[in-house]
């Protein structure tokens, strides 16, 4: 018997589930991309919103953390206004990061274009 | 002033989380839930529904703790988990008939009749079943968050290969989560050797438990036996370390079989091995080449038998292995 940890209700689900799974890795580099102009947790969540890349705040803001113990963030508390924020930026690493990642969204982005095109039924 | 929703969430939340990041935490999960309340609220919510609805959407704080944490989400992992699958087999398979079978003749040869001797061992080794199951498991667990903590070091389990595959007719090659295996088994079997003599299912009138092994045996043969088994096991790892077949680990595991295997088929002849108390010294039980001395000596052997083919098989197929792969390659080449 094959071994599912959900069963799905129907179809919708099931490409819920696909297209969170196609979009996970994508957070990465859509926060890399955003925070070249410094930005904080609240603000990152409600610019990638609006982009077209929403994401789960608790998915988020441990995320700025981790990318920032690995060096492609770098952050600053900014103390001058009533509520201190923590602003990120992405780091001349991240952005590097950022750029070799994008590339490859980009090749995955043409093959499967191509891969499209090739099927049988167009 | 009593606590807030937020208050208690962010407690909730960095209670989990190591006290050198967790002010920092603290700090910037405050300000994000209270970014997230004032935009519901500039939407026009109430602030108490806004708060309620952002700490909602922000999750259950254990969860959001360890991710803060990185922390591992599962007790045995996907990397640890085959090998403890395999372990909890091996260990299953081989502890519990054996224990099962030990405590039918302990309690037939104890006097009880067939009915009782048959199923209240029963209980025991279902009892047996889940020491082991608990046991194992920690075991597995542990090492799992050890892995998980130093991923430089997990080169106890080496990448897998076509290698592993098992043949039709060999046995698989040696891994290290066998050796855990067996590891476990030893360790089990000490203990047992420990426990036995304070816990055991035949108690005299009253009430002081009878011990399964012979209690004379704990002056030479009992030491004896355990050293011999913990230097098989050490012999073991030394073969595991060494990349092909060698003359000198599968002799000197020959010998510490042997050494094991024909004191002990004496012993039993001997009928020395179980307390004469069980049967309060009467029938089979303490007499020398009784059935019990030959069941036990049956058994013995088999086991030694296999246990030996294991070793000098493995040499076969490791030598055999260049011979295979040339003649593969000449079967191609035609």
């Amino acid at each position: 018997m094959p071994h599912s940890i959900v069963s799905y209700v129907n179809e919708s689900e099931l490409l819920d589930a696909h297209r969170q799974e196609l979009r996970r890795g994508s957070v990465v580099l859509a926060s890399l991309l955003a925070l070249r102009t410094p930005g904080y947790g609240y603000g990152l969540l409600e610019a990638l919103d609006r982009a077209g890349v929403p994401v789960a705040a608790n998915t988020l803001y441990p995320l700025l953390r981790r990318l920032e113990s690995q060096g492609l963030l770098t952050s600053e508390w900014d103390t001058s206004e009533t509520r201190p924020r923590k602003f990120y930026r992405t780091s001349q690493d991240g952005i590097r990061l950022a750029r070799a990642l994008l590339r490859e969204w980009q090749a995955i982005d043409k093959a499967l274009t191509r891969l499209d095109m090739e099927g049988p039924q167009r | 002033m009593t606590a807030s929703l937020t208050d208690r969430y962010v407690a909730a939340t960095v209670r989990h989380i190591p006290d050198k990041q967790r002010r920092e935490i603290e700090r910037e999960l405050r300000a994000a839930i209270a970014d997230d309340i004032d935009a519901r609220a500039a939407h026009g919510q109430a602030p108490p529904d806004a708060e309620y609805a952002a700490l909602r959407d922000l999750g259950d704080p254990a969860l959001l703790a360890a991710r803060y944490t990185r922390r591992a989400m599962a007790l045995i992992g996907p990397d640890t988990y085959p090998a403890y699958v395999h372990t909890l087999r091996v260990s299953c398979w081989s502890v519990l008939p054996i224990v099962y079978v030990v405590l039918v003749l302990v309690l037939r040869a104890h006097g009880e009749d067939a009915w009782t001797s048959i199923f209240r061992p029963v209980g025991t080794t279902l009892t047996v079943a889940m020491y082991l199951a608990v046991a194992v498991t920690g075991l597995f667990a542990i090492a799992d968050r050890r892995r998980a903590d130093h991923p430089d070091t997990a080169g106890l389990a080496e990448p897998w290969t076509p290698d592993r595959l098992a043949m039709a007719d060999d046995p698989p090659p040696a891994r290290w989560s066998d050796l855990i295996a067996e590891i476990v088994l030893v360790a089990l079997l000490i203990a047992a050797l420990f426990v036995q003599r304070v816990l055991s299912p035949v108690t005299t009138a009253d009430g002081t438990a009878v011990p399964i092994i012979n209690p004379a045996l704990w002056a030479f043969w009992v030491p004896y036996f355990i050293a011999v088994i913990v230097l098989a096991l050490a012999v073991k790892v030394v073969a595991l370390r060494q990349p092909a077949w060698s003359l000198a680990t599968s002799v000197a595991g020959t010998a510490l079989t042997l050494a094991l295997a024909v004191p002990l088929a004496w012993l039993f002849w001997q009928a020395q091995v179980l307390n004469h108390a069980l049967s309060h010294g009467t029938g089979a039980l303490p007499a020398a080449g009784s059935w019990i001395a030959w069941l036990a000596i049956l058994v013995l052997a088999l086991i030694t038998i296999a246990s030996l083919l294991g070793t000098w098989r493995s040499r076969n197929r490791n030598r055999g292995g260049d011979i295979d792969a040339g003649s593969t390659y000449a079967k191609a080449e035609r």
